[in-house]
């Protein structure tokens, strides 16, 4: 009991003490890859850090929780152990995606080879590739593992102009992808809604994405046949290639959705949840054009905070505040 | 595999036209190297391409061969090239250089070749054109505003000069019926002069309200012209009389800013590119006459993947008298593709073209002929035997006599060839390159002409020297060294290969091979193997596949499959051949290799060098499946993003800013190489507003702002350029042109390479070693870096606080005040406020219930303060909050009415409880007796009373502030009291209403409960989401969600990788404790080892028994 007892009170101790690291490096790994790095992404836990490049390779770090541990154990250790390195890509991997836990630590990426991997990590802490599917014509731009509750279902964007949602069952098999003719010149991102999302029928699944066409389109399951999805709002705005798509993981009164694209802009589309109206309106996030294109948008798992990422290596963080607007909450230093 | 389709159009026979085998084909030619002006030989046989490096010529009947080059190194784009339409001078091309321009006689040797130079212009030549009578005159027009007509009997000052004063010269044309008048294009309007009335202009034709593009003279009516302008119109111009207002007898307007709109040389009919926009198409327009109309566009050529700058027309005819003239449209388009385009007989008949009709005159019979072979080597007979074959390498001596050697590797150039067997398709829009082909040709081929397969199988093999490949012809020419020696095996041996396909390869006959006579190989060897290869291509012949590479392979002495089968299977390459092409990094280019070869090694294809460009993209990888795209629309890679982590970390990687700052350079570079199209709208906003003088150079300014290349291969191709760049610079030679006054005016205006802008560096040594040192501090610096940022302080959902918040307590405001606390000790006044507030609400409420006087007892003033709480927390994203408050606010449960007989029984919670929490506490502590039995008295008075006090209140006799040491929450970690206060015996909940949320939120509630609950999870906090799930049963809950919610769903056991919090739990299996893989029940709480709970439950199972190790009864497993 006393061991339990003085280690939760350390825990007061230590997070008493603490205050919230602002904005902190807990990590920072250097030249991990030979060339442009195009994703990075910690697993569910913030265990596992996956990261891909041009250098056609993705690597597995195993990263240490806190900051402090680092900092006791001295300069010695830089917080994180290189796992693996998965090569199984042709050409560039874009995009890294972790799998939600119950699954088993599991990976999937895509890259401009068309391929999309599956990656399992077995007990010796090194991943196995445990499933390679190619039926995307084109560069695979984007892969997004659906809410855990769907199952282990996989979205995936290519610049063939079609987005795919495939099913994994046990084991590695997969099930006959679902093809949808998404955006004309090509797909650059997808992205599933929360499902909490309500859009009239909560059955539905939901995805959105965005693509060369500079529209973003949401899609929803028809529930009357199981492999069937529909288009439902087909959202113009961008006035070039939308670059990113992401839905807020978190739903309160609203639903958000921010796109990124070419024309230097980012829309938050919002859909109040009150209403039953199922309607999405467009606001910019700020008046006037960012100094350069955006790539990226990513929306903290509560959904209060996002990152915006773009062309001039400039990380800017926005929040809403009361009145709605949204302001700025800071810049991410190199 | 070219063959002569005779008899296919019928009226053109085969007379002095026959070996044009390209003519009623498509073909692509892919010519790398900043070509910008293209221009047809009258006879229609040659191409001349332009660029910075100098002209290259295009046998487009044999295309195969590589193009005949004449260097000209000069650091400014080429704007026009022409060549002479007339008999006399046909073999002569004129291209501009900067303010220059340069005659060609292609008759010439290279060394020699230039027959004039033109200078007379201060600034930048834009346009040149040749007198369509007179082969001695010639115009030209300029930046500098002014138009110049030349006498080439004496081309030292021109014969002719006027000048617009304000606007520079875009283009200059010739009155085709008229020799005296010349029309200008400047800014807005088109100047016509006469050349025997001065320096004025005769007539200015205004109506453009942009830049006018191009002026094109009616062939068929001296007073007709029309101009195309960037304001997005074609407009015919009459000025014969006054019948048209301001001349202007049609207004046709376009979809797109033209680039270039022109007469048809037949027909009726307008031909006309767009600047930008317009899908990159050729448009081919019926002139109806109409005052004002749409481009009616008859036909389509629609291919290119990047604009096109400039179309020709290439012809053919038999007859002298008779119009039997036949087409071909030649395009060059920014994507590096010289395409030809035959025409259909119906385009003819849309642009009311008869043919075989009488001529009032002789049409001019121009010799076929091509010059696209050096002059001087062409006397020089190739015997096959003594000499080497060479590829034209010409010595071009600049004017500071420095030599500069120039390679066209000829494998390279093959692979750029694309022929279509198709022919003209009556369709409207056609694609002659769609690549389908792949799957049309099946069963034949793997490659779709000669020249594929060479230019493929050449690459592969490297150690096979081609000395010489005539695709038309059918002969190859290859040495390499093979295992042939009959005694020492080890030891190679030089052959001499002579291959011959027939033309209908790889049908029909198999190739003939014939290896040259060697003193290492006995003549009779030399036949044996002649006839093993000749058995060899029949195998493969036979099933009708290509054998050049077996062929080679059986040469090398390697080991060639032989089964036909199997033969049939392997036809890999040809995919991976497209995915090459799709990536744009197999194509080397070919003009800008500047392994300069020493003369004396001058055996063709050193192929070392041509295979270490690709690296980028891996040459083993094959992906059978992959076809090829025509498009590739994958966009820029992102070097720069951020990814936030379920805990609120963020992940946040760079590019270096070194290589920040390549991008951005190469963004710039971009920027101008493409600018003019981007721009375009901008630009049309703004050329009308702008004043005439600052026209030319807006359309670009206005791009320069913010564009990035949009797509993967755009940037891709920029590095390599730059790359390129890079190294031409280090290796460049000064060039002393005569007269350095002008600016790079070409430049200025197409903003072609940035990196040609500055005048090259006289010393080359300096720029080595710039090279040296940037390459140096490029491995010295971060490429790349990847940073997890702790960023949680800007999100409100804390997990310090989900450790330490209570859902439960003594009594609710307890519960409240402790929250409180908590939130302050983190320093989060307002939620803690907000915690008291609620707190004295919630006290007022219970103490005086009764009473009814605290103000918070108003049902409806309390409800909408919390109505407000909820809204602001809403507001504040704070997700944590609102979970919070739908938790506490509610008393969980389920209603008594509600039949619950699904739900597995426990079996007598308090005695098991007892028992096990006895044995682990009792060691350790004196006092927690007490607690356990007060815990469990808990139960038993549950059980017992079912009483109306609040469970809260039931839970909890204060307990936690009698044990000291003891804080209840640790012993009851939020588990074993999951809630339920469940009462066995009559299968009922007990719960007490509180009826402070609207029972309409519940909804709501219930998804805020499930968010927080899944972020719970993501930090690992096991416990705290299954206590928190838990209310979502409660006095609210609607039947129906009771009905749907089965309590496996809501509870599910789920396996978890470590987490941070279960290190303060043991094991209810061994007692160690639980740091890694673990299982938890969600319904009784219990805790186990992964590797435990498995051994357990097997045992158990075996037993018959599967009650929970913990010993509290439940049965666990019943729920998975």
């Amino acid at each position: 009991m006393s061991v339990i007892a003085s280690a939760k009170k350390e825990l007061n101790n230590d997070a008493g003490a603490k205050s919230y690291g602002q904005g902190e490096t807990q990590v920072t790994i250097s030249n991990a890859h030979s060339d442009l790095i195009h994703d990075a992404v910690l697993d569910y836990y913030g265990k596992r850090l996956a990261t891909c490049s041009s250098d056609k390779t993705i690597k597995i770090f195993e990263v240490s929780q806190t900051g402090s541990e680092s900092a006791e154990s001295g300069s010695d250790n830089p917080g994180y152990v290189l796992l693996d390195t998965l090569s199984e890509h042709n050409g560039p991997v874009w995009q890294v995606d972790w799998a939600h836990p119950k699954f088993g630590t599991c990976l999937a990426s895509c890259g401009y080879d068309g391929k999309i991997c599956i990656w399992k990590e077995n007990s010796n802490k090194k991943f196995e590739l445990i499933s390679v599917l190619q039926y995307h014509t084109a560069s695979v731009n984007s892969v997004q593992w659906a809410p855990h509750e769907y199952g282990p279902l996989l979205l995936c964007g290519s610049s063939d102009g079609s987005v795919s949602i495939v099913e994994f069952k046990d084991n590695g098999i997969v099930t006959q992808p679902i093809i949808l003719e998404a955006h004309q010149i090509g797909v650059n991102a997808a992205c599933w809604a929360p499902i909490t999302f309500n859009g009239g029928d909560n059955t539905s699944k939901r995805f959105v994405t965005g693509g060369c066409d500079n529209l973003v389109k949401i899609w929803k399951s028809d529930e009357s046949s199981p492999n069937k999805y529909v288009l439902e709002h087909t959202l113009k705005g961008h006035s070039d290639w939308v670059r990113d798509v992401a839905w807020s993981p978190s739903v309160l009164n609203k639903s958000y959705i921010a796109s990124v694209g070419q024309d230097n802009q980012c829309i938050i589309w919002t859909n109040d949840q009150e209403s039953q109206s199922n309607e999405w309106k467009q606001s910019f996030l700020k008046e006037g054009k960012f100094e350069d294109v955006l790539w990226r948008a990513s929306w903290s798992l509560s959904g209060d905070v996002l990152a915006l990422s773009g062309g001039d290596n400039r990380i800017t963080l926005w929040r809403e505040n009361l009145q709605g607007k949204w302001e700025s909450a800071g810049e991410v230093n190199e | 595999m070219v063959t002569i389709d005779t008899g296919n159009k019928g009226f053109v026979g085969s007379g002095p036209y026959s070996p044009t085998a390209t003519f009623e084909k498509s073909l692509a030619l892919r010519v790398d190297g900043g070509i910008n002006a293209v221009t047809i030989a009258p006879s229609g046989r040659d191409v001349v391409m332009a660029s910075k490096h100098g002209i290259y010529v295009v046998d487009l009947d044999d295309p195969y061969q590589p193009p005949r080059f004449l260097e000209h190194q000069t650091p400014w784009q080429v704007a026009d090239v022409q060549y002479s339409p007339h008999l006399q001078t046909s073999t002569w091309v004129i291209s501009t250089s900067n303010q220059n321009a340069l005659i060609w006689n292609l008759m010439r040797n290279a060394t020699n070749a230039i027959e004039h130079t033109l200078h007379g212009h201060n600034r930048a030549i834009t346009d040149i054109n040749w007198h369509p009578e007179n082969h001695n005159l010639l115009s030209t027009a300029s930046v500098d505003t002014t138009v110049l007509a030349w006498d080439l009997r004496d081309s030292k000052r021109p014969v002719y000069k006027t000048a617009d004063w304000r606007a520079s010269a875009s283009q200059v044309k010739w009155n085709l019926k008229n020799g005296n008048i010349l029309a200008s294009s400047h800014g807005n309007y088109v100047s016509l002069w006469d050349m025997r009335k001065g320096t004025k202009p005769f007539i200015q034709l205004n109506g453009h309200v942009s830049d006018v593009n191009n002026v094109s003279f009616n062939p068929n009516d001296e007073f007709e012209l029309i101009s195309s302008s960037n304001d997005g119109t074609i407009k015919v111009w009459n000025y014969k009389d006054d019948t048209f207002t301001n001349y202007q007898k049609q207004n046709i307007t376009t979809d797109f800013p033209v680039w270039r709109g022109r007469y048809l040389p037949f027909g009726r009919g307008i031909c006309a590119i767009p600047l930008t926009g317009g899908s990159n198409s050729v448009y081919l327009a019926n002139n109806n006459d109409e005052a004002n109309s749409k481009l009616s566009s008859v036909y389509i050529f629609k291919g290119h993947n990047d604009r096109i700058t400039d179309f020709l027309w290439r012809s053919r005819h038999s007859e002298q008298n008779i119009d039997d003239r036949e087409f071909q449209l030649v395009t060059w388009s920014n994507d590096s593709d010289l395409r030809l385009w035959p025409i259909a007989d119906s385009v003819y008949e849309k642009v009311n073209f008869t043919r075989k009709e009488e001529l009032d005159h002789q049409l001019t019979s121009y010799p076929y002929k091509t010059y696209s072979k050096e002059v001087k080597s062409s006397s020089q007979k190739i015997d096959g035997h003594n000499i080497a074959y060479k590829f034209p390498r010409e010595k071009f001596t600049t004017k500071t006599g420095l030599f500069v050697k120039k390679d066209i590797d000829h494998l390279s150039w093959l692979s750029g060839v694309r022929v279509d067997n198709d022919n003209v398709d009556n369709t409207e829009t056609i694609d002659y390159f769609d690549d389908d082909y792949l799957d049309e040709e099946e069963d034949e081929g793997m490659y779709r002409n000669l020249g594929e397969e060479v230019a493929i199988v050449g690459k592969k093999l490297h150690k096979v020297s081609f000395e010489k490949i005539s695709v038309s012809t059918g002969d190859i020419v290859v040495t390499l060294n093979g295992p042939w020696n009959k005694h020492k095996k080890d030891k190679l041996v030089f052959i001499r290969a002579i291959i011959h396909f027939n033309s209908n390869y790889p049908k029909g006959k198999p190739p003939s091979v014939q290896i040259e006579e060697s003193r290492e190989i006995s003549n009779d060897d030399i036949h044996i193997m002649e006839l093993e290869l000749l058995k060899l291509a029949q195998i493969y012949i036979d099933s009708k596949q290509n054998c050049l590479e077996p062929l080679l392979l059986f040469l090398l002495g390697e080991k060639v499959e032989t089964d036909p089968d199997t033969i049939k299977k392997a036809r890999a390459d040809i995919a991976e051949y497209d995915i090459m092409k799709n990536l744009g990094l197999d194509e080397e280019d070919i003009w800008n290799n500047d392994a300069i070869e020493n003369d004396d090694m001058a055996i063709t294809n050193d192929s070392d060098d041509d295979d270490d460009d690709g690296g980028a993209v891996s040459n083993e990888n094959s992906s059978p499946n992959f076809k090829k795209k025509k498009f590739d629309s994958t966009p820029v890679p992102k070097g720069c993003g951020a990814v936030f982590a379920p805990g609120g970390q963020l992940i946040c990687f760079f590019t270096s800013s070194n290589s920040n700052k390549q991008q951005q350079l190469q963004n710039k570079l971009f920027n101008g190489s493409n600018g003019g199209i981007r721009g375009y709208k901008a630009n049309r906003v703004e050329a009308e507003k702008s004043d005439r003088d600052s026209v030319l150079s807006s359309r670009f300014d206005s791009t320069l702002l913010n564009e990035t290349p949009k797509t993967y291969l755009e940037s891709l191709s920029l590095k390599t350029k730059k790359e390129q760049d890079t190294k031409k610079n280090s290796n460049k030679l000064f060039m002393g042109m005569g007269n350095m006054n002008g600016e790079d005016e070409w430049d200025n205006i197409l903003k072609n390479d940035i990196t040609f802008r500055t005048k090259i560096s006289v010393e080359t040594s300096k720029n080595e070693h710039f090279e040296k040192k940037q390459t140096n501090s490029q491995s010295d610096t971060a490429v790349n870096r990847v940073m997890i940022k702790d960023y949680s302080h800007l999100i409100p959902d804390k997990k310090e606080l989900a450790l330490k918040y209570k859902t439960h307590g003594e009594s609710l405001p307890l519960v409240c005040s402790h929250n409180a606390n908590v939130a302050k000790n983190y320093g989060l006044a307002d939620i803690s406020t907000c915690w008291d507030i609620i707190g004295t609400m919630l006290k007022s409420r219970s103490k005086d219930a009764m009473k009814h006087q605290d103000w918070s007892y108003d049902y409806d003033g309390g409800k909408q303060f919390l109505k407000d709480v909820f809204q602001f927390f809403e507001k504040s994203h704070n997700l944590q909050m609102l979970a919070m408050l739908s938790c506490i606010l509610v008393a969980t449960g389920r209603p008594e009415n509600m039949n619950t007989h699904s739900i597995t029984p426990f079996i007598s919670c308090d005695v098991s409880f007892e028992g096990n929490h006895i044995e682990k506490f009792g060691k350790s502590l004196t006092h927690s007796r007490d607690s356990i039995m007060r815990q469990s008295s808990i139960f038993s008075q549950s059980v017992q009373s079912n009483m109306n006090s609040s469970i809260h209140g039931s839970m909890h006799n204060g307990g936690s502030d009698q044990v000291p040491g003891l804080k209840f929450d640790v012993l009851k970690t939020d588990i074993f009291d999951n809630g339920n206060v469940y009462y066995p015996k009559t299968q009922k909940f007990v719960y007490n209403k509180l009826e402070l949320l609207d029972k309409a939120q519940e909804k709501r509630c219930i998804a805020y409960r499930d968010q927080y609950a899944e972020l719970l999870y993501c930090w690992g906090f096991q416990a705290e989401r299954s206590n928190i799930m838990r209310f979502n049963v409660n006095e609210n809950s609607d039947t129906e969600y009771l009905k749907k919610v089965d309590e496996k769903d809501m509870f599910k056991g789920l396996q978890v990788v470590g987490t941070v919090h279960s290190k303060l739990k043991n094991c209810k299996v061994c007692e160690e404790p639980v740091s890694k893989r673990s299982f938890v029940c969600n319904r009784c709480g219990c805790l186990t080892h992964a590797e435990c709970a498995g051994i357990w439950w097997n045992a158990a199972l075996m037993a018959g028994d599967i009650t929970c190790p913990s010993g509290c009864g439940c049965e666990c497993l019943a729920l998975y």
